[in-house]
């Protein structure tokens, strides 16, 4: 059966234990969901993510459950790259194009067997799938409703996840999945971290979902502290990774063609493979292939007085771009964040502005601000990629 | 090319369907020396144009019955005449039959039919030359975008310039205040059309009947009037010669195309039901047929709707998703039954003489409104009680269809949804008694005269013809599915999304009815784009 998400706002399957933590009082809706925005501290949350393990409830994720004997030439048909070549218990970060070549949506793809996959995204393609997935054997299920999910970040967080029992993940290479149990509770385990920390999501039904929370926010040894949506996108932000909906628009979605943007253009040719089937943009992709993209999306830094996201970036005076998500850096000590930029601007040769205003009283005060322009990952931990040696 | 690559094909290019458009469309392809083959699921070529048994020891055409626009260009390119086509030497006018027995003629000539018209009504007899003179010189400016494939509007290709020229002069040909009728006219509804030119509602209703014939379209629903220009545009770029009723019936058409695809070289295989297309690396390379074999060409045209074509044959995975949401959004509702009835005697009309009866196309569409009302059944997966009937009696004038004391009466049936609630089984003799009894107020002894009939509502002729939907024209033809629309802008030019895969249907520009046109356009463009790709 296939079930999508009502539209109207529900609590998340872990409520119960975050609302007795968010002293703040502070939510925001996330695709139907109420989620914290902060417990009590954003950089509190934040220290926690860098430094020890923070634990972010992962519901407003959609959750896509992709089985049958089709499912792989299914998804190789509907993303842009190789799922074919995937192997078993393995993530991939994935974008399914449009005809045109313009980007429709982006998740994370996890293989649990050759003919099953679950796929997560921050915003619904669920029609998307569902029409794509015509002539395959293959079902495309919103499962959203029915797992509950948490991430864990931080140089701890493997500590965390053995000291309740996770033996598996010791082993764990980034990227890679493991199906395994705590206490005899099912539980799906993937490294796949979105603040550029040694990371963890952790999947399970969600009537498990408050028996997750207690094993692992309540450790008895290790730390381990709450973080919101705001600790966490800063996170993610620093680390680099662009957000559908925030710093780039699905095709479905935009009304002015220029909007929709090419895989090219997000600097993601590393996710388009033409060595495998036909795929749902191929052709208009080869075609636009070789031409440089008209813009970018990169990474921006500067030092200022404050994070202005929306705001226009100017060389000599005209605007060759716009920010997207601007955060402050409490680890870089830096404004970073995302910005789109037309490649003609990005030679160096001019230095790059960013304008914005800053209210005084009654009239604002535009402000300039010089901004370097350069990769989109601002800050990665040693801890990332680090996996230590199995022992026998 | 090099010679061992051609090898590597059986053909260079294989036709799906031997309707009329798929043989205009492989007879013009071998004409240029291709290697064709054209491949029909039925025992018989034609399509919807054929001439087959209606009742034991009676012939008639099934479903298509009158030629009105067969292209010049197919008849003098395929050389038709030598293949032995004649008319039968009547069929030339239209009677819209009146209750009251007193009938109105249209003829193909026009101050004959404003006189007739005049006997009605004089402002609508002088209203009628400025009606017709609009109509043709609509059907002008058409007729430049209907006789070649359309140019592009957004990537303009060799060629795309001269064309928009073309339409262009022709529209600037129109006089000022006739521009603006012509815009208007391909987007309104036929009713006000035709409100604006005439009250009698005998003539509205016969004219209106043609406009909206095969589609799922009312007079009332906005854009049908393009029914109406099409319906001009056709018998602007038809044949003159080639109208009315073959001797033979409607399949001595495709006989004839028949001969010229044999003659010109390709190869004509029945019974060959094609039930996927090959494709390797993304092209398409050939089709499977029903019995597990395969045919390998360098090309596939498919004569076939957009439904069947793109959703049925070709592979999943093959075409990209915008491309196929659109064609699983083509509309191709059939929306017109074929009824066909063997007679033992020419029914009497009331108020025509035979000879009348045998020489003429019978209308029943005493009005826009009676059109409108049995429209109204199918939204709601009815028949109306009052169906608008188009009938012709070749018998007569036709020796060959039946031995001499039978007749048949060809029937074509406005409107029949594809589903009715009830189901066809259910239904489909209370049906034919709607019919009859819609015949009987103005032929009375009918009932006394029918031995036999046979019944293709849209689901039969969707079952027996292969035709999504059992759509008369493969779809709607409104202006949201024509032109640049028909049957989608990335398969406007015959060439599809799919490389080595081309469409030639009805179901693609400009559109149905026998007029040949999308078969002979896609051969030209089939033809240069393949010198492309070799």
């Amino acid at each position: 059966m296939n079930t999508r998400p009502s539209p109207s706002m529900s609590p998340t399957p872990f409520h119960l234990r975050t609302a007795r933590l968010c002293l703040s009082n502070a939510w925001v809706g996330q695709n139907g969901w109420t989620k914290v925005d902060f417990y009590t501290d954003v950089l509190e949350e934040y220290w926690a993510l860098r430094n020890g393990a923070g634990i972010h409830d992962l519901t407003g994720l959609l959750h896509y459950r992709i089985v049958g004997a089709d499912a792989s030439s299914f998804l190789d048909y509907l993303t842009t790259v190789n799922v074919g070549m995937m192997p078993e218990r393995t993530a991939r970060h994935v974008l399914w194009c449009d005809d045109q070549g313009h980007v429709v949506g982006d998740g994370i793809l996890y293989r649990l067997k050759p003919d099953e996959f679950r796929l997560f995204t921050q915003q619904s393609s669920y029609l998307w799938f569902a029409d794509a997935s015509v002539g395959f054997a293959t079902v495309v299920e919103d499962v959203s409703r029915n797992f509950g999910g948490l991430a864990i970040q931080g140089p701890d967080a493997r500590n965390v996840l053995q000291a309740v029992g996770l033996t598996d993940v010791a082993a764990m290479a980034p990227m890679e999945v493991v199906e395994t149990t705590i206490q005899n509770v099912p539980v799906l385990v993937g490294r796949v971290s979105s603040g550029a920390e040694l990371g963890y999501e952790l999947f399970v039904d969600a009537n498990d979902a408050p028996f997750l929370w207690d094993e692992l926010a309540h450790h008895r040894i290790l730390l381990t502290s709450p973080v919101g949506v705001s600790a966490f996108h800063t996170a993610m932000v620093e680390a680099g990774h662009p957000r559908l909906g925030f710093d780039f628009l699905s095709s479905e979605t935009t009304i002015r063609g220029r909007r929709s943007v090419t895989p090219m253009e997000l600097d993601m040719n590393h996710r388009v493979d033409f060595n495998k089937p036909h795929f749902i943009g191929r052709r208009a992709l080869e075609q636009k292939w070789t031409a440089p993209p008209h813009q970018k999306l990169c990474g921006i830094t500067y030092d200022g007085p404050g994070a202005f996201s929306g705001c226009p970036i100017r060389s000599k005076g005209t605007d060759v771009g716009a920010t997207t998500s601007i955060v402050w850096s409490p680890k870089l000590a830096r404004h970073v964040g995302l910005a789109w930029i037309l490649t003609s601007a990005m030679s160096g040769a001019e230095p790059l502005e960013l304008h914005a205003h800053i209210a005084d009283e009654l009239k604002a005060e535009p402000v300039s601000v010089p901004v370097s322009v350069g990769p989109r990952r601002h800050y990665r931990s040693a801890t990332f990629l680090e996996t230590p040696v199995a022992v026998a | 090319m090099k010679r061992s690559q051609r090898d590597l094909h059986q053909y260079d290019i294989a036709v799906i369907g031997a309707g009329h458009n798929g043989l205009v469309c492989a007879a013009m392809l071998a004409k240029s020396g291709k290697r064709v083959v054209l491949l029909e699921a039925r025992q018989k070529i034609g399509g919807l144009c054929v001439t087959e048994e209606i009742a034991e020891d009676v012939q008639g055409s099934v479903c298509a019955h009158l030629v009105h626009g067969l292209n010049k260009r197919v008849v003098s390119d395929l050389r038709l005449s030598k293949h032995g086509i004649t008319f039968a030497d009547g069929f030339q006018s239209t009677i819209a039959l009146n209750e009251d027995g007193q009938h109105l003629t249209l003829t193909r000539d026009v101050a004959e039919t404003k006189n007739n018209i005049a006997s009605f009504s004089t402002s609508d007899a002088n209203n009628y030359l400025k009606f017709d003179e609009r109509l043709s010189a609509f059907a002008r400016v058409l007729s430049v975008l209907a006789d070649e494939p359309m140019p592009s509007i957004v990537h303009a290709a060799k060629g795309d310039e001269r064309q928009w020229h073309k339409a262009r002069q022709a529209l600037a040909k129109l006089p000022a205040d006739q521009s603006a009728d012509f815009l208007h006219a391909l987007s309104s509804s036929l009713a006000d059309f035709l409100d604006d030119y005439f009250e009698t509602d005998l003539l509205k209703g016969a004219l209106a009947h043609d406009a909206v014939m095969g589609n799922a379209l009312g007079p009332r629903s906005p854009g049908s009037t393009l029914g109406l220009l099409y319906r001009r545009t056709t018998e602007l770029l038809g044949d003159p010669h080639y109208f009315g009723h073959p001797i033979g019936g409607i399949g001595a058409i495709s006989d004839a195309l028949g001969k010229a695809a044999l003659e010109a070289g390709a190869d004509i295989r029945l019974g060959a039901d094609v039930t996927g297309l090959n494709v390797i690396d993304g092209s398409v390379v050939g089709v499977t047929l029903e019995d597990g074999q395969t045919i390998s060409a360098r090309a596939v045209v498919s004569s076939l709707d957009p439904r069947k074509t793109f959703l049925s044959l070709l592979p999943a995975g093959t075409a990209d998703l915008r491309f196929l949401r659109k064609m699983r959004h083509w509309r191709c509702e059939g929306a017109a039954a074929k009824v066909n009835f063997a007679l033992d005697a020419i029914p009497e009309f009331v108020g025509l003489s035979e000879e009348e009866v045998t020489r003429s196309r019978l209308l029943i569409c005493p009005s826009t409104d009676y059109l409108e009302f049995a429209f109204n059944h199918t939204k709601y997966e009815e028949f109306s009680d009052y169906p608008a009937l188009e009938i012709v009696i070749p018998t007569a004038l036709d020796p060959t269809l039946a031995e001499p004391d039978q007749h048949v009466m060809s029937i074509l049936v406005h409107y029949c949804p594809l589903h009715v609630k009830e189901g066809w089984n259910k239904v489909r003799d209370r049906f034919v008694e709607r019919i009859i009894r819609v015949l009987t107020t103005f032929a009375p002894d009918i009932a006394d005269v029918i031995t036999a009939g046979q019944v293709l509502t849209p689901a039969d002729i969707a079952q027996d013809f292969g035709l999504t939907g059992g759509h008369w024209h493969h779809g709607d033809l409104s202006l949201d599915q024509s032109f640049f629309f028909r049957p989608d802008a990335a398969a406007m030019h015959y060439e599809t999304p799919v490389p080595g895969l081309y469409v030639c249907g009805a179901g693609s520009h400009p559109g149905g009815s026998l007029t040949g046109t999308p078969g002979h356009n896609a051969a030209q463009v089939i033809l240069t784009r393949e010198k492309e790709r070799a």
